[in-house]
Parts: structure tokens; sequence; C-alpha cells
């Protein structure tokens, strides 16, 4: 069988100063960025480090004052982008210093048994970076993760308590020099979304091939 | 960092020992964003008080991926159905490749009632998996929510507009060098600024913004042949890139003066029309003409 992602989301997210305070469900209503009816509907909550953080049916969004991210789990993912896009190119532009841009695509597996995690794993040592990414001088590379299961508090703690996770994470940032004005930071924005789509598609490749380890001889 | 190895692993030879973390994951020069690590809890969980870094990640009820994506715009509106012209994202197309009558009823109420010609939107269809094991199939429309032209945008294009004219109907040569070196100058009537949402093999279609009459009406759209185009920005051309359209009167030193129609494609082209390899150094050049 194949393995399956528990978890898979794109994160669109914009790092520099912000006033985040100002970056409420309402804001983002008043600007008509999000439904009224989304931004009602939404849970907030404030951590003790003034991260807000607020989800709706398809959108995390969480922001504090170094960054302003959009995570969706549910494809198109380009709604996170365009969310964003939006935000800065129309409201935020004139009054925010920016310092990256970035794209990540996520997705985490809970391998049923540690002979299936071992399988990936050795896949992954031969992986090393995808073809045409260079872990120099490009933005574009691959990271294996794993967290520590005491990490997880979750319902199905039962279902992995010998075996951990294994995350996959693609980062794609684009980092903008101290003297660019506003206008400039707008037309880097538009470049990012062209992007977009190319760089979902190659995460997406190593993605579909790590669903297909879980495919094993018996299979 | 501090790490530890896990007692139960059987790794094989040569696959390097699995670790854990117990603070943050590695740092990464390029990978800022990684070194802040993340926490996993279930969506409706309670947030631990203590938590010192915000939830990067948590489960969500479901997830939706793609196993087939379009980009589509709206062409035509039926009684029970409408038309679209589809680019096909995952097979990584950058022209429309298709058209397809997709039933009303695959809509929402509102999005029904919000539809119009032009529109953009992405199809997906796709798995979804639920947090409690299961898989189904999902068909899913959504109309994108495109960045709106504002009036800062409108003014900025039209200052753009200016200098650019300025530039060529005045450039810092003395009069007398231009006209040794026959250097027509260029009175413009004319001027857009437009952007490509359809290739075609002797067509391209465009969407224009009047920068000389400073018109309300953002946009209009418009066929242009590949022709006016220059071989080079011919051959560049891509869905997505933007240019300049410049219909006006050369001057020449003898007097004469000529009516000339000039498209010229922006710096910024579509990435989508070149490899990453030409891709990445675009970024470069851009990061470091930035720096």
């Amino acid at each position: 069988m194949r393995i399956e992602p528990r978890y898979s989301s794109v994160v669109v997210s914009l790092s520099g100063e912000f006033n985040h305070q100002e970056l409420t469900p309402d804001w983002f209503a008043r600007h008509d960025l999000l439904p009224r009816d989304m931004t009602d509907a939404a849970e907030v909550k404030e951590e003790e480090d003034g991260t807000i953080l607020f989800t709706t049916d398809w959108l995390r969004f969480w922001v504090d004052s170094e960054s302003i991210n959009a995570e969706t789990p549910r494809a198109p993912y380009i709604r996170a982008f365009d969310l964003l896009a939006r935000a800065f190119g129309e409201h935020l532009f004139r009054t925010t210093f920016l310092s990256s841009y970035s794209i990540r695509r996520r997705a985490m597996f809970w391998p049923s048994d540690v002979e299936l995690y071992n399988r990936i794993r050795r896949q992954f040592v031969f992986f090393g970076h995808h073809p045409g990414m260079n872990a120099d001088d490009s933005p574009d590379s691959l990271l294996v993760m794993q967290e520590r299961q005491e990490d997880v508090t979750s319902l199905h703690l039962q279902r992995i308590t010998t075996v951990p996770m294994i995350g996959i994470e693609f980062c794609n940032e684009t980092r903008v020099s101290e003297s660019t004005d506003s206008r400039k930071s707008k037309d880097l924005m538009q470049l990012l979304g062209q992007r977009f789509d190319d760089f979902i598609s190659h995460a997406d490749e190593v993605i579909e091939r790590t669903m297909s380890f879980g495919v094993g001889e018996e299979d | 960092m501090q790490s530890e190895q896990v007692q139960s692993e059987d790794l094989s030879p040569g696959v390097p020992p699995l670790t854990t973390r117990t603070s943050r994951p590695p740092r990464n020069g390029t990978l800022k964003h990684l070194a802040r690590g993340f926490r996993v809890v279930e969506e409706g969980s309670r947030l631990s008080p203590s938590t010192s870094q915000p939830p990067r990640v948590i489960l969500p009820m479901a997830v939706i991926m793609p196993l087939q994506e379009w980009e589509g715009h709206v062409v035509e509106i039926g009684d029970g159905d409408f038309t679209v012209s589809l680019v096909d994202i995952t097979r990584g197309d950058k022209h429309v490749s298709k058209d397809a009558v997709i039933p009303l009823k695959e809509l929402s109420q509102e999005d029904a009632a919000n539809l119009s010609p032009g529109t953009i939107f992405r199809w997906i269809v796709g798995h979804e998996y639920s947090r409690n094991g299961k898989k189904k199939t999902v068909s899913h429309i959504v109309f994108r929510d495109l960045p709106r032209i504002t009036d800062e945008d409108m003014d900025e294009a039209r200052e753009r507009a200016r200098e650019y004219s300025d530039a060529r109907v005045r450039p810092a040569y003395p009069a007398s060098l231009l006209e040794l070196l026959s250097v027509p100058t260029l009175e413009p009537i004319q001027e857009w600024v437009g952007h490509v949402v359809d290739v075609g093999d002797e067509y391209f279609t465009a969407r224009l913004l009047d920068v000389t009459s400073e018109s309300d009406y953002p946009e209009e759209e418009a066929e242009i042949q590949r022709q006016e185009l220059s071989p080079d920005d011919n051959h560049r051309l891509a869905l997505g890139s933007t240019f300049r359209w410049i219909i006006g009167y050369e001057h020449y030193r003898s007097g004469q003066k000529k009516r000339i129609s000039q498209i010229t494609l922006h710096d910024f082209q579509s990435s989508r029309d070149v490899d990453r390899t030409r891709g990445r150094r675009w970024a470069a050049k851009i990061r470091k003409a930035l720096t």
C-alpha cells in the first residue's frame, strides 16, 4: 500500500517588521480580503509571545512582529499566496519593511512500522538534493525532518508509539535587500507568484515518490 | 544542539543513525524559517500555555492533495452550465490546452451568482485524507482572489510611462549628437501596459491598462499578432509576461516622421517559459541588482 500523508500543506510567509496586533480577522474582513462570515467564524488565539493565530475552514493564519504566514492544508494552494499578495500589495507594502518571502511545501507521514520507516529513510539517503536544486546558492532545498514522538500531543499517539514521523519540507525563500523600495518588493511578490506552481510541482514530485515508498515487495 | 539516539531503531548499514530533536532542527544557511522548529498538535486541542513557539504545524481535520489541477477562465455562461478555457497546471502547461463545459451546479450558490466572463479560477481533482483515516476523491473549483489594481498602482504606472516616454523623447544626448547618429525621437500618442493571458501560434491575448488616457476603466483585452514583437521577445513570450505597447511617431533628422507601433516585453518575464536554470540565473541577477 502507498503510504498516505497525515499532514500536507503549503505555507506562504512574509518576513520583516509588522504591526501584528493590527492584523486580526476583522482587519482582513474590513479590507475585503476574506469574507466577513468566514472571519466571524474564525477561531482566534493569542499566545504568550504575542503571536496571533486564527483558523478558518481552509486557512491557518498566524502573525507576529517578524512574520505573517498563511497556511492551507487544502489544494488549490495558490489561495494562500493570493491572500498575502493582496494583503501586502494593496495595504501593507507602504508601511512594512520586508526581509524575505518564502513558500514552504510540507508533508508528514507516520509509517505504520519500523520496517517501513527504515525503507523510507533508506530511500532518502539516495535522494540528496532534488535535481536542479543547489544547496549552496539556490533558495530551493530539501530537508528531511524528524519530530520526537513525545512532542506529539495527539489522540493518535497510540498509532505512532514506536515509529517517529517523517516530515518533508521544501522551502523557497527570496531575500529582499534592505535598499529595496516598496515598488520593487511588489515586483518581487509578482515574481514569486509566477514561480509558485513550478515550485509546488517540484515539491509534489518528491512527496509523490515518498508515498510510493510505502509499496513493499508483498504489494 | 542537544540530540539523542532512539534506542529501538534497527537501521541498515550505511543509513545515518536516527536522531530526534530535543530543541530545534539543524540550522541551514538558506533555510531561515526551518530553523524555527515546530510542534505538532491536533486541530481543536488546546495549546499548552508554556508553548514558546507558535504552532507551526497543526494537524487539520482533512488535507486535500491534488491529482490534477487546472487554471481556467470563464469564456461564456449558459443557462445551466458555463464554458471555460483551461491550462493544465499539473502537466506544467503554459497555454490553454483545452476547453470544457462545466455544470453550474458544480459551484456554490454564491460563486454561481458572482460568475462572469473572464473570471479566473483553479479547479482541482484530488484526494481528501481525513484525520480518521478515510480517503475520498474530491473535485473543487475555487475562484482566485487576485490582487486588484489600486489607485496607487495606476498613478505609479502613469509615472513610469511618463519616465519612459520622457527618456525616449528627450534623451540625455545633445541634439547634434542625435542628428549625427540619426537617432529618431519618439512622440508617443497612445501607451498601454499589458500582461499576457493566452498565447497562440500566431496571436496572443493580453489585458491592457491604458496609461495615456488615464481612463478609470482598469483593463481591456486585446488579441495581438505575434509578429508585432521582436524575434527575441517573440521567443520569450509566455503566459504572464508583461509588456509596454507604444503607438506614436518617430521624428527623423531629415524631417520625416514615421508612424510606429512598438511592443517591448518587460525584464520581469514569467519564469514559466524558461527552464529552471535560466530561472535561477534571473533570480541571481535580480538579487545582485537589488543589492
